[in-house]
C-alpha cells in the first residue's frame, strides 16, 4: 500500500516520547541520571504531542477526531487511550518533581508512567497485526515498534544524560543501555525478515526477496541496516570505547540515525503491507 | 439473523462490465473509483488446454467482518441483515477499515474524506428490489439474496451447483459472504 508518511511519523514521535520517558522512569526508579529525569520528560510529551498531531494529519475529517474514542476494542482507540494516559501521566511526573514531593510520590507516578509507556508502544504495532496483510500479521511487528522506540528513547536520554554533565558512570551507563538496545532491535528486525520469507500468502510484492535483494534493497540495506543500525551501533560501541567521555554529538548523531532507521523501516513496513488480494 | 449476498455463478458471467457501468451509475461512484470491478483470471495452461474466467469482486459483506472490528468510530457496522455499510456522517477517514480488508475492496473518496464501498444497494433493496449489478446482468449470472433462507434464491443457487463448484475469496477469518459457483469442466478456480 502507499506509504502513510503522517502515520510514519506518528509512530516513530510517539515512540520516541513514549521510549524516552519510559527511560527517564526506569532512571527515576533505579535512582540514576537525576539532572537527565526532566528535560527528558518534557521531551518525551513534546514528541507525543507532535506525534499526535501528525497523526490527525492523517485523518479525512480531523475535526471528527474525537470519535475515535467510539470503540473500545479498536486499535485505534486503545492508541489514543494510551497516548492521552502517558502524556498525563509525563505532566504529572512533572508536575511532582516541580512540587516537590516524595522520592515516594516520584517513584509510584514513574512506575505508572513507565507500564503505559511500554503499553503504548505495543499498542501502536499490535494495531498493524491484521490478517488481512500477511506481512504485518506476526506479532514481531509490535515487539520491532517497542524496539525502536527502546533504541529512540535510549538515545534522547544519553543525549540528556550528557548534557546535563552526570558522572560518568551514568553515561557509560546511557551509551550501554542504547548498545543493547540497537543489538536487540536487529534481532528483532532479523527475525522480522525470516517471519516474510515463510508468512503465508506469499507474493512478491510483500516478500522478503524484494526487501533484501529487489526494488526495495537500496532503501532496507542503507536506510535500515547502514543508518539505522549499524552507525548507532558504531557510535556506542567502537567510538565509545575509544574516548574516555563521549562528545554530545555521538548521541545526537545516534538519535537522528535511528530516527531515519525507524522511519524508514516504517515506510518499507507500508510498502510491503499489501492485502492478501488488492483487486481495487 | 439474515446474510444477504449475492452469489455470482461464474459459469454464466461473460465479462462485458454490465455490472461494474451499472454500479457507478447507480451509486454516482467517482471517475477511476469502483465499488465493483470485473477482473480476468487467466488464461491459464496449456494450447489447447487453457482455461480463464471472469471474477467480478466487491465488498464481500463478510459474516465476521474486520472493517467493523476495528473502526474506532462505529462507523462500519453491519446491519441485522447482514449487510456491511460505512456511516460516512461518522467516519473520520482514517482508512483502519482499508487496512483490515484482506480484498482493497474498500476505497478512500479523498473529496469527501472518507471511505466508501459496495452498499449492496440497499436504497433499491429496501423498496424491494436488486442491486443494479443483479437487475442488469444479462448472463443472469448474479443472485441475490439472504444466504440464511434456505429458500431464497441464492441459496437454491449455491445448493445445486454443489459443494465442490461453491467457492469464496481468501478467508482470514472473516467469512466472505459473496460466493462463486465455478464448475471444474470450465476452470478452475484460482482466487482463493
Amino acid at each position: 500500500m502507499e506509504i502513510q508518511w503522517p502515520l510514519v511519523f506518528f509512530t516513530l514521535l510517539t515512540g520516541l516520547g513514549a521510549g524516552g520517558f519510559a527511560a527517564v522512569a526506569a532512571c527515576e526508579l533505579l535512582g540514576k541520571a537525576e539532572r537527565a529525569r526532566v528535560p527528558g520528560a518534557i521531551m518525551a510529551v513534546v514528541a507525543m504531542a507532535a506525534g499526535g498531531v501528525a497523526s490527525v494529519l492523517h485523518l479525512g475529517h480531523p475535526e471528527r477526531f474525537f470519535n475515535a474514542l467510539g470503540h473500545l476494542s479498536s486499535g485505534i482507540t486503545t492508541e489514543m487511550v494510551l497516548i492521552g494516559l502517558t502524556g498525563l501521566t509525563i505532566l504529572a511526573y512533572l508536575a511532582v518533581v516541580r512540587l516537590g514531593y516524595s522520592a515516594l510520590a516520584r517513584r509510584v507516578v514513574a512506575g505508572i508512567g513507565l507500564v503505559l509507556a511500554i503499553a503504548l508502544v505495543f499498542a501502536m504495532g499490535a494495531s498493524y497485526v491484521l490478517p488481512a496483510r500477511p506481512a504485518w500479521n506476526t506479532w514481531l511487528l509490535p515487539l520491532l515498534f517497542a524496539s525502536s522506540a527502546a533504541v529512540l528513547g535510549l538515545f534522547a536520554m544519553y543525549i540528556w544524560t550528557l548534557a546535563a554533565m552526570e558522572d560518568k558512570a551514568a553515561v557509560v551507563a546511557a551509551n550501554k543501555a542504547a548498545c543493547i538496545a540497537v543489538a536487540v532491535e536487529t534481532l528483532v528486525l532479523v527475525a522480522y525478515v525470516i517471519y516474510l520469507a515463510v508468512a503465508p500468502f506469499q507474493n512478491p510484492l510483500r516478500s522478503a526477496g524484494r526487501l533484501l535483494g529487489g526494488d526495495l534493497a537500496l532503501a532496507f540495506w542503507l536506510g535500515v541496516v547502514v543508518v539505522g543500525i549499524i552507525a548507532p551501533l558504531v557510535l556506542t560501541g567502537w567510538l565509545a570505547k575509544r574516548k574516555a567521555f563521549p562528545s554530545l554529538a555521538v548521541p545526537i548523531c545516534g538519535l537522528l540515525c535511528a530516527l531515519v532507521g525507524g522511519g524508514t523501516l516504517r515506510a518499507l513496513m507500508y510498502v510491503l503491507g499489501s492485502s492478501i488480494e488488492q483487486f481495487f | 439473523m439474515a446474510q444477504k449476498a449475492i452469489v455470482i455463478d461464474l459459469d454464466r458471467c461473460i465479462g462485458c462490465y454490465a455490472c461494474v457501468v451499472a454500479c457507478k451509475q447507480e451509486n454516482n461512484v467517482k471517475l477511476g473509483a469502483y465499488w465493483n470491478k470485473v477482473l480476468t483470471v487467466g488464461p491459464a495452461g496449456k494450447f489447447p488446454d487453457v482455461e480463464m474466467y471472469f471474477l467480478p469482486v466487491l465488498c464481500q459483506h463478510c459474516r465476521d467482518p474486520q472493517c467493523v472490528k476495528v473502526c474506532p468510530t462505529g462507523a462500519s457496522y453491519k446491519r441485522d441483515d447482514g449487510i456491511v455499510l460505512i456511516d460516512k456522517s461518522k467516519c473520520i477517514g482514517c482508512q483502519y477499515c482499508a487496512m483490515a480488508c484482506p480484498y482493497g475492496v474498500r476505497y478512500f473518496n479523498k473529496d469527501e474524506g472518507v471511505v466508501e464501498k459496495c452498499t449492496l444497494c440497499t436504497h433499491l433493496i429496501e423498496k424491494g428490489q436488486e442491486p443494479a449489478c443483479v437487475k442488469v446482468c444479462c448472463g443472469k449470472a448474479r443472485i441475490f439474496g439472504d444466504l440464511d433462507d434456505s429458500n431464497s434464491k441464492a441459496s437454491q443457487a449455491i445448493r445445486a451447483a454443489g459443494a465442490n463448484n461453491v467457492h469464496t475469496l481468501a478467508d482470514v477469518g472473516n467469512h466472505p459472504s459473496v460466493h462463486y459457483i465455478l464448475h471444474r469442466k470450465r476452470a478452475t478456480w484460482r482466487s482463493g
